[in-house]
């Protein structure tokens, strides 16, 4: 079946390591209730691609510099300017995808795989790309489980961690670089546009389950896997495209759990 | 010439250890809106300060000024003889508890554990950090819900955690805002008498726009609208309270220990 293919193989892989890092930073994204900023995070990565494509260079390892860079503008931009938060998030947002398709367009000859940047190609993955994602997941777990009580200090209470004297400035920017190196995995499953998806459902369906952020962090890791690997199946099956069918598996399941789950009204 | 110099370090250093709070002529504006006008203030050990005054006074962000979350347009900020930056973190910090996220997975005892977490920066809590996290939980009378997820509990117990968090980090002055919004009178007494045992080991400043309330319970009361009202003493005179609220204020006097008004 299937499996026979190398590619789907690939696929399946790089799917259950997407899950590990989205599992785990969604949570931080869902309960920290930074949607919007990892949602300009993703798109603003798009201008990395874009470099890539320009520059000659494997599109995914431009986007690491430049996701970790749109990151940290976002980050500095919330503590410095007068602008709002949530302005600056759009105009970071919007320039990342401008300059990306700019930069596609300056470069000679035809950009093929755009779309699946745009929209995700998990067959394409090559097993290159899944040593740097496994990499990319060593890099999150550990640092997450070097700073998790940080973390938790700074995502339940900013304010009450700045006062005992936690550097919150400079925990939030490494939460916000782990936002990019996540995004950067889940390119390839989902692409830019439908990465949102795979931050927020997995980790805001197993909110439902559980009042434990370790236990949450297990349990979206569980479902992401979940959901990537029937989307990819079924999108085999009926030959649909796979970033799509997981994004729509995800939100199909996220609602029967709303729907079902016993006397909890969590808000997320 | 050295000699008057060295004297006037020495009453500096025993002002230093009296004070644990210091303002001198504190202004802030956000924009053109003047917030705060040349308050001074100081706050003593074992103090008990309530400061009442109107919504948009100026209250909490007199308690940010304190905490160097808002830095002053004009003059000197001293917390236990330092910059607020660097000292803050001797402070316990309540905020309103109405603004914190009901719905975060978080347990009591995880709550209470941040108050720790700059003692174990960037490494594990100790068996001593989760005693004292534990201690504080007692002392506040939640030590039986501590494994409640944070949004499971009344108003008034979410605020006894917060106490538990800002006491684990066993500050040396309790700052409160708004503590008793919220929560029901009778949980009140019992909450101000804790804050009353609380009094002996450190200082605490609350602020509230309760004006009964907090007469009967605190040791020194002041007045803020923009311009603070204090004369270091329980006694807030008829025309203070008028000026700060801009209207007559009926107090209810409390007989001579609890009296807000001076005797006419």
């Amino acid at each position: 079946m299937a499996l026979e293919y190398g590619f789907m193989v690939n696929a399946l892989a790089a799917s259950i390591l997407a899950a590990i890092a989205c599992g785990i930073i969604g949570v931080y994204v869902v309960v920290k209730r930074i949607v919007f900023i990892s949602g300009g995070i993703s798109h603003a990565s798009f201008g990395g691609i874009g470099l890539g494509y320009f520059l000659g260079i494997e599109p995914v390892l431009c986007v690491i510099p430049f996701g970790i860079a749109s990151a940290l503008v976002i980050g500095e931009v919330r503590r410095r300017t007068l602008l709002s938060e949530d302005t600056a998030i759009g105009v970071i947002w919007a320039m990342g995808m401008a300059l990306g398709i700019m930069l596609i367009a300056l470069t000679p000859g035809y950009a093929p795989d755009l779309l699946s940047y745009l929209f995700g190609n998990i067959l394409m993955v090559s097993r290159s790309t899944l040593w740097v994602m496994l990499a990319l997941d060593m890099i999150i777990v550990t640092v997450v489980w070097l700073l998790y009580k940080e973390f938790l200090a700074i995502t339940f209470d900013e304010e009450f961690a700045t006062v005992i004297g936690i550097p919150t400035h400079k925990l939030y920017l490494v939460l916000l670089c782990l936002i990019a190196l996540t995004v950067v995995m889940l390119i390839r499953v989902v692409g830019v546009i439908l990465v949102i998806a795979l931050l927020t459902i997995p980790a805001a369906a197993s909110r439902r389950l559980t009042n434990d952020l370790r236990k949450m962090m297990g349990l979206s890791i569980l479902f992401a896997a979940l959901f990537s690997t029937t989307g990819l199946y079924l999108s085999y099956l009926f030959d649909l495209p796979s970033g799509s069918t997981i994004v729509l598996v995800s939100g199909v399941v996220f609602l029967l759990v709303s729907l079902t789950s016993p006397g909890h009204s969590f808000k997320y | 010439m050295t000699q008057n110099i060295k004297i006037r370090e020495i009453q500096e250093m025993q002002a230093i250890v009296k004070e644990v709070i210091s303002l001198r002529n504190v202004s802030v504006h956000y924009g053109d809106l003047p917030v705060l006008e040349n308050v001074s203030l100081s706050i003593y050990m074992h103090d008990f300060l309530g400061i009442i005054g109107p919504n948009g006074g100026g209250k909490t962000t007199l308690l940010k000024v304190i905490l160097g979350l808002v830095k002053p347009d004009s003059g000197k900020v001293s917390v236990f003889g330092g910059d607020p930056l660097q000292n803050r973190r001797y402070i316990g910090y309540v905020p309103q508890h109405r603004l914190f996220d009901p719905n975060f997975p978080i347990s009591v005892r995880d709550v209470v554990l941040t108050g720790r977490a700059r003692h174990a920066l960037f490494r594990r809590y100790t068996n001593h950090d989760k005693k004292t996290a534990r201690s504080a939980l007692e002392m506040v009378g939640m030590l039986p819900l501590e494994d409640r997820q944070i949004g499971r509990l009344s108003g008034g117990q979410q605020q006894r955690v917060f106490i538990a968090r800002a006491l684990a980090a066993e500050p040396g002055v309790l700052l409160l805002d708004e503590p008793a919004a919220g929560i029901d009178t009778c949980v009140q007494a019992e909450f101000y008498e804790l804050l009353g045992r609380l009094k002996q080991k450190m200082a605490i400043v609350m602020v509230s726009h309760d004006i009964t309330a907090v007469s009967v319970y605190v040791s020194k009361i002041a007045c803020l609208n923009q311009k603070l009202f204090y004369h270091d003493s329980k006694e807030l005179l008829a025309e203070d309270l008028e000026a700060a609220y801009q209207c007559p204020v009926d107090v209810i006097a409390h007989g001579i220990p609890h009296r807000v008004l001076r005797e006419h």
